[in-house]
């Protein structure tokens, strides 16, 4: 039966990954912007009276403000930066054919630049080996029966399907 | 569980970033609700307690022109020999304390009256509280008299600085907003 190669990273992931990190970044921005009207706002309001509670509020506004920011900058947009390097990674790496019977397990995994990838193990002829596939491509990879995977870094970048599968 | 494990990983900063908004507004509303010295008549006081805040709005009502703000200190602030009554522009004492910061009181140009705290031929306080009697002006903002320790009790006299910015031709400064400040302070009940 005629095969063909399932590709699981593509330039057009990139362009994915940059519309989504600057939504998100417009996001920070939107937020930081809140919280300094918020924190200009109750400035403005302040009098000798209720001095001590607009300091008050205003902390509460720019923590929080803060803190809506951190996450946006710490998870959103640091795991979409990684991602993009890692999809560059793939797209510029060296490709390696692994034969075999390839699992994909539940088993998930935070690798050092902090992307989550869920190991796929392989078994060639009883021995066992492991890829890695990126959280972003579980649902390409899930129900995939082949025995030919490309792999770059040990990571799973593409599959040999039968041509009338996907 | 995954969530809670991640943001966990960025506590450090969250906690950095609410001790920088406190420092930072902190600071903004100290810049933000004070003035120059030009602008403001301070009053600083040793009686055993002042609602500073309230006091501070109710005499702002009706400024003096040229004047923007008024500040009460209270003594638990800063010790007595600190630099925050020699910032003060209206100092109401005890008459122990009066005696003892005698050189950095002005006299009083105006004619004594019964009561008044007069130190070698000089004016240096108008009564505030007579303890006797226990009538006291702006009674509603000040506690004159300690409940536990009665000993330490005494009349309060309302004195000026004598480097005020606000006391007009007595030391030369350029407006007597101090004066004014005061005449409403000693209207108040």
């Amino acid at each position: 039966m005629e095969k063909r190669v399932i590709e699981l990273y593509s330039k057009d992931d990139i362009a994915i990954i940059d519309r989504k990190r600057k939504g998100w970044i417009a996001a920070a921005i939107a937020a930081a912007i809140l919280t300094l009207a918020g924190c200009i706002f109750f400035c403005l309001r302040t009098n000798t009276l209720n001095a001590q509670t607009m300091l008050l509020y205003c902390i509460i506004c720019s923590v929080l403000g803060g803190w809506v920011i951190i996450s946006i900058v710490r998870f959103p947009i640091q795991d979409l930066k990684n991602a993009k390097k890692h999809t560059i990674a793939i797209l510029n790496g060296t490709r390696e054919e692994v034969r075999g019977r390839f699992t994909l397990t539940d088993e998930r995994i935070r690798i050092i630049n902090g992307l989550a990838m869920y190991k796929v193990k392989a078994e060639d002829a009883g021995r066992e080996s492991s890829l890695q596939l990126f959280e972003g491509k579980k649902k390409q990879f899930s129900g995939v029966e082949t025995d030919c995977v490309y792999s770059v870094h040990g990571f799973v970048a593409a599959y040999e399907a039968d041509n009338e599968s996907n | 569980m995954r969530v809670i494990k991640r943001v966990l990983s960025q506590l450090h900063r969250y906690v950095l970033w609410l001790l920088i908004s406190a420092v930072l507004w902190g600071f903004v509303f100290t810049r933000i609700t004070d003035t120059s010295k030009q602008k403001k008549v301070t009053i600083y006081t040793d009686a055993p307690a002042v609602s500073e805040i309230t006091l501070a709005a109710k005499l702002e009502e009706e400024l003096p022109e040229g004047i923007k703000m008024v500040k009460v200190r209270h003594f638990t602030y800063a010790a007595f020999n600190s630099d925050e009554p020699k910032e003060a522009d209206i100092l109401i004492l005890s008459e122990s304390s009066v005696k003892e910061h005698i050189d950095m009181l002005s006299p009083i140009g105006l004619e004594p009256k019964e009561g008044d705290l007069v130190i070698d031929g000089a004016l240096y306080g108008i009564r505030v509280f007579d303890l006797d009697s226990g009538r006291g002006a702006a009674k509603d903002f000040f506690t004159y008299t300690y409940i536990v320790s009665e000993s330490e009790n005494e009349n309060y006299y309302l004195c000026f600085n004598k480097d005020s910015l606000h006391i007009g031709d007595w030391n030369g400064s350029a407006d007597d907003a101090a004066f004014v400040i005061a005449e409403r302070l000693l209207t108040l009940d």
